[in-house]
């Protein structure tokens, strides 16, 4: 049985009455992977940002589980969405242990200390990720694929029932963008992410949004919105799509910017 | 032992290392009574009537007033640069001993019947007025950028340090000079009925930090960060300015300005106890309480029969040890 878990309805959002986000409404199933792609600039961020409520939006409205955001206290919306967004260097020398550690904040009491069984799920996170060795390494030191992986072992122990995620592959080789991505597929959370590689896309998301300047170009199974017209349409390059034969999955081939 | 386990018996160490000092320092000072007769008096009879009026009326409030304000200042400087994420950050920028110092000056310099009330209060209420500017100024939109809140306070610390100046020029020359001493910073003013504020409010403070103190980690990675763990970011760091500005605006009431301990003992601290805001604060109030409980004595034996400020002090340190750690770094 299909069950809505988030659903963003009519969402509108503008900054000094320039529109980013323009009427968009999309779905995402309990369980499935709803990949936000488009060209830059067509407001996937800013999308996002209006679904964690960091962008407040100027009309619609989104729903979890049937129960508008609104209607939920800023902490109880941090038990049940984790967000990992794009990287930034940390000011201070924070350990890996100590931003793993903040995922504990909206489960906590005011006072309520840590219990054996916190220390285990951050141990547990930690090796999810396969961190368990950088435990007290500064999270400044670490490369680019560990900070992103750290983050999420944050986001584990935050408990959530949807994970948001801004470009989790940006900046990180072959082999990374693999290993996150199918560390949090195997997580079993609905997971909204905004992803540039298209073939990405095709081999780990079940539905996509395409997004063009702001608005809904298509939203639908993976395999109709990689179409090489709709490609073309949108991003203005010509491809080929095929099936991978590796993976059974969409394959995107470019051939270059088209002109006309 | 477990990181947790380590870092409670290095608290320990501190409190023992604070009890020592308050002990042994009690010790020295115009009159030299030496460990030897301090313990005496604490465990016997005083040898002599006067070194019990010495002893408790006097140096026990004194240097109890001196853990207290390094405590507080160095606390609430490690609370405003976690909550600024900036390592730079420190009470003073907010205008508080700017504001404290025209507070001070208004009460000693006006016509004597306007003096309504004692050079302590004027100056906290100078302090709160700065912060409230700062508040003020920032309350639309720009409350979110923390560079703005810096900045704010730099620009309202000179405003009023400006208007201080004025009045001080056109002063009368010895109330003049009775504010300037009070700037520099001293212990001298310390005895029981200022500590009866200082304790009270100092202990409020930094429980309610303790009680955010989870939420208030949140805030060392980024704002919005914080706000996806369910932190309300705006509200957590008002009340975090607002905790730091009383605690600094009761100790320079009555110390007058005493610089740098803000900015220098969390550095000092940061590497052995960590970031999280419980710890560093703890550990820090400890080590500034300890730090500033000898400067003081510095303060009262270097100069024979004579005391020199302890700002003067603590701002020749804290300014070397900065320049030492760029050399390092």
């Amino acid at each position: 049985m299909t069950i809505i878990h988030l659903q963003a309805e009519n969402v509108s959002w503008q900054i000094n009455n320039k529109h980013i986000i323009n009427d968009v409404s999309f779905t995402a199933i309990k369980g499935e992977t709803v990949g936000i792609v488009g060209p830059n600039g067509a407001g996937k961020t800013s999308l996002l940002k209006c679904l964690y409520q960091e962008n407040k939006m100027t009309s619609g409205k989104v729903t979890l589980s049937d129960t508008s955001l609104d209607l939920f206290d800023r902490k109880d919306i941090a038990k049940k969405v984790a967000v990992v967004a794009q990287q930034h260097e940390a000011v201070f020398n924070l350990t890996v242990f100590d931003i793993v550690h903040m995922g504990l904040i909206p489960h906590k009491a005011f006072f309520e200390s840590n219990t054996d069984s916190d220390i285990e799920l951050i141990d547990k996170a930690l090796s999810q990720v396969n961190l368990q060795d950088k435990k007290y390494q500064v999270f400044n030191t670490l490369s680019g694929g560990e900070q992103q992986r750290c983050l999420i072992a944050r986001a584990i122990v935050q408990r959530p029932e949807i994970l948001i995620m801004d470009e989790p592959t940006n900046h990180l080789d072959i082999y990374y963008q693999h290993q996150i991505l199918s560390i949090v597929k195997q997580l079993g959370l609905t997971l909204i992410m905004t992803i540039h590689d298209l073939n990405l896309a095709a081999q780990y998301c079940d539905r996509l949004l395409l997004l063009s300047q702001g608005e809904v170009k298509a939203f639908d199974d993976t395999e109709n919105v990689l179409t090489a017209a709709l490609i073309k349409d949108t991003f203005s390059i010509d491809c080929l799509v095929d099936k991978n034969p590796l993976t059974e999955k969409m394959r995107v081939t470019y051939g270059g910017a088209s002109h006309d | 032992m477990t990181k947790q386990g380590k870092s409670f018996s290095k608290i320990g160490v501190l409190i023992i290392l604070v009890m020592l000092s308050i002990l042994l320092s009690m010790g020295f000072g115009t009159a030299e009574l030496g460990y030897q007769k301090v313990w005496q008096c604490l465990t016997d009879e005083c040898q002599r009537p006067i070194y019990q009026t010495i002893l408790w009326d006097i140096r026990f409030p004194r240097v109890l007033m001196g853990f207290l304000a390094g405590f507080a200042l160095a606390a609430a400087g490690a609370l405003m640069q976690n909550v600024t994420r900036n390592p730079l950050a420190d009470p003073y920028l907010f205008g508080i001993v700017a504001g404290a110092g025209l507070g001070a000056t208004l009460s000693g310099l006006l016509p004597e019947h306007l003096q309504a009330i004692s050079l302590p209060l004027a100056a906290f209420i100078g302090a709160l007025t700065a912060v409230s500017i700062v508040v003020v100024v920032l309350m639309g939109n720009n409350w979110r950028r923390v560079e703005h809140l810096l900045l704010a306070g730099v620009a309202v610390s000179f405003l009023l340090s400006a208007f201080t100046s004025f009045i001080l020029y056109f002063g009368e020359a010895f109330a003049s000079n009775r504010v300037i001493f009070w700037m520099m910073g001293s212990l001298a003013r310390a005895d029981y009925y200022a500590l009866s504020w200082v304790i009270p409010v100092i202990s409020v403070c930094i429980i309610l930090a303790l009680v955010f103190a989870r939420q208030l980690d949140a805030l060392l990675l980024s704002d919005e960060s914080a706000r996806t763990l369910g932190v309300n970011v705006d509200k957590l760091r008002l009340l975090a300015l607002i905790v730091c500005a009383a605690m600094t605006a009761v100790i320079v009431s009555y110390c007058g300005g005493i610089g740098f301990v803000g900015l220098m003992i969390p550095h000092i601290v940061r590497p052995f106890f960590g970031l999280t805001t419980a710890k560093l604060l703890l550990s820090s109030g400890l080590v500034g309480g300890c730090f500033l409980i000898w400067v003081d004595v510095v303060a009262r034996t270097i100069v024979p029969g004579q005391e020199i400020p302890i700002g003067v002090i603590t701002s020749v340190i804290g300014s070397l040890f900065f320049l030492f750690i760029m050399r390092k770094v």
